[in-house]
């Protein structure tokens, strides 16, 4: 299970897979990060209404836009989304004389033609001191007029430009996809090696060479203190290796059938764990 | 050892690890690990310091401030640039400056290393407190104003990318529109005082030495034109708000201007400040 985070993890560490956004709210608070530097120091207006603006607003909200201004052509409604934002509802009529407060504005009215006209903006660009003016045009047909894309210091995006950019990085996180499966395999193979490491015959064979290791190392010391002759030395070495053979005998008999319901890898791995076998599984 | 083998080869080394600092940056712009920044950064300061021991050697050998020939303005100027580049970075934390102000390094320390060592002339009257703070003042704010126009550099690529709505290699890498004209802008505002202050010191400098504060030299003309030109990107600025993309291209053409005035007044029309670059 940890193991699994972990791998989650060096995907999103090593893939670009969560580098882009692939909604278009997020696209344009994407784009609003590339153009202010602390959005919390910003306020944002929306015109009119409509599920996606609303979205926006929210995204840009949870990124730290404070300062939030409603305006519709039905003042009530501005008013009752003023309320669900913690925001100021304006006049839709004021929409012109707030660009010289402002910084980002989200449109989507239903309007037939552009509610917002760059002439509007050159006017107010000067009064605002020329400080950089994001728009983001989300109705169908355009509330904003494109020529505002020209002015310095003011951009436009519109829904379609949103779209385009989700696309690129759609195509963009399938790429790091790929990457990111390759990662999720190569785990997946290294699991499956320390699993069949574990397999019941290698760990008994280790276990008992450690064992064997340790008493020969043991006995060989004290004989060599001790100065007996050989065949005393041999009785002594039979004896060492019988008490081994019948210390391990239960233990192994024990690993060989653990039963018809238990879990064999839980108490291989616990035998590997007590008797401190490196198990090779390639972390 | 002498004194001289010292300061050279300490020139060769700093020049070798703003080499390194260089190539960190660059390796930041592509892989984006904030560590290779952090590396950057470190090098360029160790090759600050040891450059900033050089000119101290220098200096004692020679008795005054060493700006005697081009070898010794270059490596003048490269330290200035280095360490306006390391005030400026921890103040407004730029990270990106950097990719901009090591290759500038680089290009005047191996240019330094590479020209024909005219033995420097030793001039009486040149000395004393006027002297030393006009040449340091004035290649500071030229290290900031230097850095104002990489970062205009910038602010022209980022929004080019924004406005066609092209998002292209630069355009995740680079930061916000906000931050690069907010640069852009104190790195002219330091610049630009540092100038003042170094043209002042200038003037007052000449009265001392010719008896009068204005000949009409071209290298004072163009330095006079320079400075006209900032204080119209400044007095756009506070007056009627010019900003982005026009103070960019402001900053751009400002320090083309003062290239000129630096490198091409000398080497093109000659004047009084000649000597120092030959």
């Amino acid at each position: 299970m940890h193991k699994a985070f972990s791998i989650a993890k060096k995907v999103r560490r090593e893939t670009g897979i969560g580098d882009n956004a692939v909604s278009i709210s997020y696209a344009a608070v994407e784009l609003a990060n590339k153009i202010f530097s602390d959005l919390s120091e910003r306020s944002v207006m929306l015109l009119g209404a409509g599920e996606m603006a609303e979205l926006a607003v929210e995204h840009l909200i949870s990124h730290g836009v404070k300062k939030i201004i409603v305006s519709n052509r039905t003042f009530k409604n501005a008013v009752t989304l003023a309320e669900k934002f913690n925001g100021k509802a304006v006049k839709f009529e004021e929409r012109e004389r707030m660009l010289q407060d402002v910084d980002i504005i989200v449109s989507s009215t239903g309007a037939t033609e552009y509610v917002l006209t760059a002439s509007h903006v050159k006017k107010n660009m000067s009064l605002r001191r020329s400080r950089p003016l994001f728009f983001i045009d989300i109705a169908v047909p355009r509330d904003i007029d494109p020529e505002i894309n020209k002015i310095d210091n003011a951009y436009l995006y519109d829904i379609d430009d949103l779209q385009n950019i989700v696309d690129d990085n759609m195509d963009e996180r399938k790429k790091e996809a790929v990457k990111g499966e390759r990662l999720v395999e190569e785990a997946v193979i290294k699991f499956q090696r320390w699993l069949s490491n574990l397999d019941v015959v290698p760990t008994i064979v280790a276990i008992r060479e450690k064992i064997e290791k340790i008493t020969e190392a043991e006995t060989e010391k004290t004989l060599n203190c001790l100065r007996l002759g050989n065949e005393e030395q041999e009785a002594i070495k039979r004896m060492t290796r019988a008490i081994t053979n019948k210390i391990m005998h239960d233990p192994i008999r024990f690993l060989k059938n653990t039963g018809s319901h238990r879990n064999d890898a839980f108490y291989l791995n616990a035998a590997r764990e007590i008797f401190n076998i490196n198990n090779m599984n390639g972390d | 050892m002498t004194l001289e083998s010292i300061s050279h080869s300490l020139f060769v080394i700093s020049t070798a690890i703003y080499v390194s600092s260089m190539a960190a940056y660059i390796s930041y712009l592509f892989k984006q690990k904030e560590y290779l920044q952090n590396y950057g950064f470190l090098l360029i300061c160790l090759g600050a310091v040891l450059h900033f021991a050089g000119i101290c050697i220098t200096t004692i050998i020679m008795g005054t401030l060493p700006a005697y020939n081009l070898e010794q303005t270059l490596y003048i100027a490269a330290l200035c640039l280095s360490g306006t580049f390391i005030v400026l970075n921890q103040k407004f934390n730029l990270k990106i400056l950097g990719l901009f102000a090591s290759p500038l390094v680089v290009i005047m320390m191996s240019a330094a290393l590479m020209v024909n060592d005219t033995p420097p002339v030793k001039a009486s009257f040149l000395n004393g407190f006027w002297l030393v703070s006009h040449i340091v003042m004035i290649f500071t704010g030229e290290a900031a104003l230097a850095l104002a126009c990489g970062s205009g550099i910038l602010y022209l690529i980022q929004e080019k990318a924004i406005k066609d709505k092209k998002r292209g290699f630069f355009y995740k890498r680079l930061p916000s529109l906000d931050l690069l004209d907010n640069t852009s802008y104190n790195s002219v505002i330091i610049g630009f005082t540092m100038l003042t202050a170094g043209l002042i010191t200038g003037l007052v400098y000449a009265k001392n030495v010719w008896g009068t504060f204005w000949s009409w030299d071209p290298k004072e003309i163009w330095s006079a034109v320079t400075w006209l030109i900032y204080a119209a990107l400044l007095h756009g600025r506070l007056t009627s708000g010019w900003r982005g993309r026009k103070s960019a291209i402001m900053t751009i053409v400002g320090f083309a201007v003062l290239l000129f005035t630096l490198f091409g007044v000398n080497l093109l029309i000659g004047g009084h400040h000649q000597p120092f670059t030959k």
